[in-house]
């Protein structure tokens, strides 16, 4: 039988007065480093541009769900092709093109504009509209990679 | 109590030699658990350092008061 | 595979009741809530604040911690969750050894990591949303450390900011940890794990 019962819950949140309870080691300031920033961004801005939540968009590309918040989540997550293949069939982005984005191909045809795209991974909200900046940004970013991989 | 995950137990018959129990008791002994908690223990410290190898890394023991550090080789 | 749901309680801002539940395994939605609700207020409240009061543990990623740790025997992780929200989450290792001396290496489940979500905190919301997530997350690994046979014993190192909080629950504190961070390390023994359960009760 578990001692954790609702006397003692309620008494030991009376102690609590909203202290930091963090332990575990100091994290790597790059733990949220964004070494695939360029993929991250374009799946997440590609989601919000169809106005997708999380759950809807890893059924639409046929993959798991874990997968879908590890793209846009972990930035030292490595998808596999297979995923990459679907992501780039949903969004109708050239196959190619992704697969150098998210490290799986080596990008020989890397620009630095890659770095222009806004960061997105991180919005607030699940399906929010995409502004007017990031929808220009975005569609001249998919221009860009789609050309470079022609 | 509170439980973990919804796991059956499987039974197994370990056969060990003599020298190989007496490590065990004298374990269960002096960490003051069964044997069985030792055997688990053992399993769950061998697929840990299993994981880091199989990832390419390295495991050490390190002697504070000698500074000296050994590589952990398991061939 | 089905993980174990434990009805707990918490308090609200205003001191109501609020109902909660303790799940023996951190899920997708979990993790779910921590990039799509946590973070973002996060990062949102950390503009309001000065930098010498942002969180230690601002850029701990739970996504990348699951990727790394889930899968291992002697990994175990929790989560409460309230209104359909997560709270606080949780990794433990149970290959642990304590390092109170003379207690002969003793097996101790080990805190890797622990987070209540950011609107519980008083630095980042006040008043703060709910109260008595750490605790029952302490409370979870002191079970889980009687039912591995390690007589509830627990040990953590604290950022420093979590300092005052692993006081307060009565932690023997060991000191700093020069080979770990220089963070402190804290250890419950099985008398204090036993009063911390049973608070009040004489216990022998």
């Amino acid at each position: 039988m578990s001692k954790l019962t609702k006397e003692w819950c309620l008494a030991m949140a009376h102690c609590e007065k909203g202290e930091y309870i963090n332990a575990g080691s100091f994290p790597d300031a790059n733990e949220l480093e964004q070494k695939n920033s360029a993929f991250m961004n374009l799946v997440a801005l590609m989601r919000k541009k169809l106005h997708l939540s999380i759950e809807k968009f890893a059924e639409k590309a046929d993959i798991d769900i874990i997968d879908a918040l590890q793209i846009e989540g972990n930035p030292s997550y490595s998808p596999s092709i297979r995923t990459v293949y679907n992501i780039s069939a949903l969004f109708k982005i050239p196959n190619k093109a992704l697969m150098q984005l998210s490290g799986i191909a080596k990008n020989r045809y890397y620009d630095t504009q890659y770095d222009t795209l806004p960061f997105a991974a991180c919005t607030s909200g699940n399906t929010d509209k995409l502004s007017r900046e990031e929808l220009v940004a975005l569609e001249q970013f998919v221009a860009i990679i789609a050309k470079k991989t022609m | 109590m509170l439980k973990g995950c919804d796991m059956k137990k499987k039974t197994l018959t370990l056969n060990l030699t003599e020298e190989e129990m007496q490590v065990l008791e004298s374990l269960a002994q002096r960490k003051e658990v069964s044997k069985t908690a030792i055997i688990r223990l053992s399993l769950r410290l061998y697929q840990m350092i299993d994981y880091r190898l199989g990832k390419g890394q390295k495991v050490f023991v390190e002697d504070d008061v000698k500074q000296e550090k050994t590589e952990l080789l398991l061939i | 595979m089905t993980c174990a749901i434990t009805p707990v309680y918490l308090l609200n801002h205003s001191g109501e009741v609020k109902e909660a539940e303790l799940s023996a395994e951190i899920s997708i939605k979990h993790l779910e809530d921590w990039h799509l609700r946590w973070r973002p207020f996060m990062i949102e409240k950390l503009k309001e604040i000065p930098p010498e009061k942002h969180p230690q543990h601002q850029h701990w990623n739970w996504l990348k911690k699951h990727q790394a740790l889930d899968g291992q025997l002697s990994m175990r992780s929790y989560a409460v969750t309230s209104d359909n929200e997560t709270q606080g989450m949780m990794w433990v290792r149970t290959t642990g050894f304590s390092q109170i001396p003379g207690a002969n290496g003793k097996p101790i489940v080990y805190i890797e990591y622990i987070e209540s979500a950011p609107w519980n905190v008083c630095t980042l919301q006040n008043p703060v949303k709910y109260r008595g997530i750490g605790r029952i997350l302490l409370g979870a690994a002191i079970e889980l450390s009687q039912k591995e046979e390690f007589k509830g014993r627990i040990g953590l190192h604290a950022l420093s900011q979590a300092e005052p909080f692993y006081h307060g629950c009565g932690f023997s504190d060991l000191g700093v940890d020069h080979n770990y961070h220089n963070l402190r390390y804290y250890e419950m023994t099985e008398q204090q794990a036993r009063q911390f359960l049973t608070p009040g009760e004489t216990n022998v």
